[in-house]
């Protein structure tokens, strides 16, 4: 279980460095180019993963079709997260946009443990909102940090 | 008010969408979630590009931004494995908390060409929120 513990957390050092390659990207060829690249990469990269490590056949488009349309939706979900994201930080504070994406983001987790697993507990929430207050903490002292030394 | 319900349902989307990679996994293996994921998004972007008759040329940028569909792929990868084992929430909270400590280490060290923002003392009531944050979810599990 340890192993699923230390994936979970190298898992958001991928997304922190993924976030500023997107930035530098965004900055070099615009939001959308800078997103086009990530995904023609990612695209070709996992296919030729695919035939080199399992069965290639589960691409066949019997297998393919035969899985539930809606657990194919999880890409347009993030497309149009992406796009709303964009256009509310363009509009509020960077630090208001990265907290209220949070509280969606793990309160709509809490949400599909229950409906998927069937799973749910106050320590949870307590739990989250912890979360909420520490970022908003460090956050906060980032940016008053940054206010003293300009 | 408008913008900040865009946050609150960006968020939530991004949570549905962990959850329906997730499931992805009892169909698929690893790296076919990462290619169903990705090529569906691709081929939706790509159409936006060409309805706006976008210049499709690349060229320009440091080397490791051509990285970045190595790390789309592993994050894909690492929250599906992770989800189907731990939960959403689980994994979400932890995967936070992962993000929060390596921004603080890019900080730290300028990496990427960002401003130098050393880790000051009254940011560690903040660092103890979040680990307690983080182990009362895994708790309550």
């Amino acid at each position: 279980m340890l192993l699923y513990y230390v994936a979970a957390f190298v898992n958001g050092f991928f997304n922190s460095v993924n976030k500023m390659m997107n930035v530098k990207a965004g900055q070099c060829f615009g939001t959308a180019k800078g997103a086009l690249i990530n995904y023609v990469e990612a695209t070709v990269l996992s296919l030729a993963l695919v035939c080199m490590t399992s069965d290639p056949s589960e691409l066949a488009p019997a297998h393919v079709f035969s899985v539930p349309a809606g657990v194919y939706l999880g890409a347009v979900c993030g497309l149009v997260a992406m796009v709303l994201i964009i256009i509310g930080t363009l509009h509020t504070h960077v630090l208001v946009s990265s907290i209220l994406a949070l509280v969606g983001n793990l309160g709509m987790a809490l949400v599909l443990d229950y409906v998927f697993y069937g799973v749910f507990s106050w320590l949870r929430v307590a739990g989250i909102l912890l979360i909420l207050l520490g970022i908003t903490w460090i956050e906060k002292s980032k940016t008053s940090q940054k206010e003293v030394s300009d | 008010m408008l913008y900040y319900l865009l946050l609150l349902a960006a968020g939530a989307l991004q949570g549905v969408m962990v959850s329906l990679n997730a499931q992805l996994g009892n169909y698929y293996s690893m790296f076919a979630i990462c290619f169903f994921v990705h090529g569906i998004a691709l081929i939706l972007l790509l159409a936006f590009l060409l309805a706006r008759k976008t210049d499709l040329r690349f060229r320009g940028a440091p080397w490791y931004v051509y990285l970045v569909g190595v790390f789309g792929i592993a994050i894909v990868a690492s929250s599906s494995w992770c989800t189907l084992k731990l939960s959403a929430g689980v994994m979400l909270a932890i995967s936070t908390a992962g993000q929060i400590i390596s921004s603080q280490l890019i900080d730290q060290f300028g990496l990427f060409g960002m401003p130098v923002q050393k880790f000051r003392a009254r940011q560690l009531p903040g660092y103890v929120l979040l680990a307690a944050g983080v182990a009362l979810v895994v708790l309550g599990t």
